[in-house]
């Protein structure tokens, strides 16, 4: 699940689920979306798997985002699908994300979306539990 | 009647002059704030351009103050509008949040040789054309593919390197801030990933607020400016406001991670991460403004690339049409230029992001033909409302390091232009007010809908009337590409 929310300039992209894995997701459905408004009639042809750390969930988070954009422009995979998996390493004080992401070649004949995202950025990045469900957001720069 | 001896206050600003509101500085704040802008511009500013001003002016090395341009707004790290020098032989520091994530964003703009009214029927097909002949919208290739090498010679080279492969005129390059090369660009300190990003993107618009635009001349404020910059009323001009594209993007991503992680080590506290920096004088500094500045040559490049399909177009409409270029300004960027400080000459690093470098009147890096007027000020409004030619002048050089504004600036979220907007009922609209869009995506167009923007004609009155620079002309748009 995700949505959008408002800044002067650019998209706020939030992400909610029952677990900060599933917020994550949420916030790459929303992410992708701006890219393709047809995300459900994509096939998952195309697999990347990838894995990143952060000392905290915020970071993880924005850093999760810039490497799904820059996927998507630098080999041009238009993701629909994602299974995250985020685990704590406490003894290391890091947070862990895997990452399988399924989709296809983006074709800009088909693709159809609003705007082009840059960078996932800091502003309003909050990744937390709000009315017991997971929440994880910033915005995203275009 | 009782004459008031308070000084306005508006949103912690005090206006000491007319249109020029201060931040006095506080806690952390090396230096005041300083916005010029009109009450009412400064009445409608966001609360988080005033957080941002005191942040900036609370950063090592910092000299005079941390500035905004009346198009301020709420930014990453730095306010979009903001302005800011740093001293190298103070600790002066260099931030990717700074210049921001569209490295060397800017508008270019062309003199064709036509006047608006002689296009007539062929402004659709012109229009058209354009639309077709640049690549433009979410994930668009452009014809040329970069290889390793290949890319490492246009990160050096900028728009030098697409005039040597045929891609651009050389008449342009003199007309393009740093003669079309910025020098100091470190390939070396570009990643994988921002090489994989640019290998097809070369010569693309892009999407969000950068378009391809013709526009007519409407009005001139100052005909001797106007015979130097070779427009008059009536004239036809194209406008490409672009940048850096992925490449850029993705330095500023990188930059902004690393940059934000080394600003601990070398004692800096940062209040807002975004404001990613280090010391102008340390390896992190260096490596970021050597990845940048190859990055200015990037869009330099890109923009000369998307020049050259321009002028293709036009000769497959108009053979005879001379297509030159009037000048390329960026507004993300940081440079090393020399200021005169209470009378000393010194070397700063000056951050403009989303301000222009307006260099005024005998500067010695204009062009001889823009010497007399000061530099050409290029500020996009939209789609839908005019643009502003301005000239640089001698007292900006005092106001805010030779800077002035960029462009309107949004008033509102793209969430509730959406809302208050349908694109393609915005396209049939301003196209019964005689302005042909093309767009590539509807509903990014109702995103850049002209009502989401601040009134650019108070933007560009106010940088005049407080001497950042001086209106030359104003241009109202007649087709717009967009992404």
């Amino acid at each position: 699940m995700h949505e959008y929310f408002e800044h002067a300039a650019d998209v706020g992209v939030r992400g909610f689920g029952e677990s900060p894995a599933d917020a994550f997701a949420g916030a790459a459905t929303g992410l992708f979306l701006l890219i393709d408004a047809d995300l459900d009639s994509v096939r998952p042809e195309v697999q990347e798997s990838f894995e990143l750390e952060a000392p905290d969930l915020e970071a993880l988070l924005v850093a999760y985002l810039n490497e799904l954009i820059s996927l998507f422009d630098g080999r041009r995979i238009l993701f629909s699908r994602f299974h995250v998996r985020i685990d704590e390493e406490r003894q290391r004080g890091i947070f862990r994300l895997r990452c399988e992401a399924a989709g296809e070649p983006f074709d800009p004949a088909r693709h159809h979306g609003v705007v082009e995202p840059k960078g996932a950025t800091y502003t309003a990045a909050r990744v937390a539990r709000s009315d017991g469900r997971w929440l994880a957001q910033c915005v995203v720069d275009v | 009647m009782a004459a008031s001896i308070a000084a306005a206050v508006v949103g912690g600003f005090t206006e000491v002059e007319t249109n020029v509101w201060e931040l006095p500085p506080t806690g952390a704040m090396r230096v005041p704030g300083r916005i010029y802008a009109s009450r009412a511009l400064v009445e409608a500013l966001d609360e988080k351009v005033r957080e941002q001003v005191a942040h900036v002016a609370s950063l090592p090395g910092i000299v005079g103050a941390s500035y905004a341009m009346p198009d301020a707004h709420w930014g990453y790290g730095f306010p979009i509008g903001g302005v800011a020098a740093f001293d190298p032989e103070q600790g002066g520091i260099i931030s990717a949040g700074g210049v921001g994530f569209d490295i060397s964003c800017g508008v270019r703009t062309y003199r064709t040789g036509l006047k608006a009214v002689d296009l007539g029927e062929k402004l659709e097909t012109l229009a058209h054309d354009l639309y077709r002949t640049v690549p433009a919208g979410i994930g668009s290739q452009g014809a040329i593919r970069l290889d390793d090498a290949e890319l490492d010679q246009m990160l050096l080279g900028g728009a030098r390197w697409a005039v040597e492969r045929g891609w651009g005129e050389a008449s342009d390059l003199p007309r393009v801030e740093e003669r079309g090369c910025m020098a100091g660009a470190n390939p070396g300190a570009v990643s994988r990933r921002a090489r994989d990003r640019q290998h097809s993107e070369v010569g693309t618009l892009g999407s969000g607020n950068h378009y391809l635009e013709l526009q007519a001349v409407d009005k001139v404020f100052d005909a001797a400016a106007a015979a130097a910059f070779g427009v008059e009323s009536g004239d036809l001009l194209a406008t490409i406001h672009c940048g850096s594209r992925g490449l850029g993007h993705q330095i500023g991503t990188e930059f902004m991670q690393s940059l934000a992680a080394a600003a601990p080590r070398y004692g800096i506290a940062l209040p807002d991460r975004e404001l990613a920096c280090a010391p102008i004088r340390s390896p992190e500094g260096e490596r970021y403004l050597g990845a940048m500045r190859a990055a200015i040559n990037c869009a330099f490049a890109n923009r000369e690339v998307i020049g050259s399909l321009v002028r293709k177009v036009f000769a497959r409409h108009f053979p005879s049409a001379r297509v030159t270029l009037l000048y390329d300004v960026s507004h993300n960027t940081c440079k090393a230029e020399e200021h005169v400080v209470a009378g000393v000459s010194r070397k700063l690093f000056v951050h403009r992001k989303g301000a222009t470098r307006a260099f005024g009147p005998g500067h010695p890096d204009l062009p001889d033909e823009y010497k007399a007027t000061g530099q050409p000020v290029l500020i996009g409004g939209t789609m839908g409302t005019y643009s502003f030619i301005l000239a640089g002048t001698r007292e900006s050089e005092s106001r805010a390091f030779s800077s002035s504004c960029h462009g309107a600036g949004r008033k509102m979220s793209r969430t509730q232009a959406k809302k208050l907007w349908q694109g393609k009922a915005l396209i049939r609209e301003l196209g019964a007010g005689g302005i042909v869009i093309k767009a590539h995506s509807a509903a990014g167009a109702a995103e850049e809908a002209p009502g989401a923007y601040k009134d650019v004609e108070e933007v560009a009155a106010v940088a005049e009337a407080v001497g950042l620079s001086k209106r030359v002309a104003r241009v109202r748009p007649i087709a717009c590409v967009k992404g």
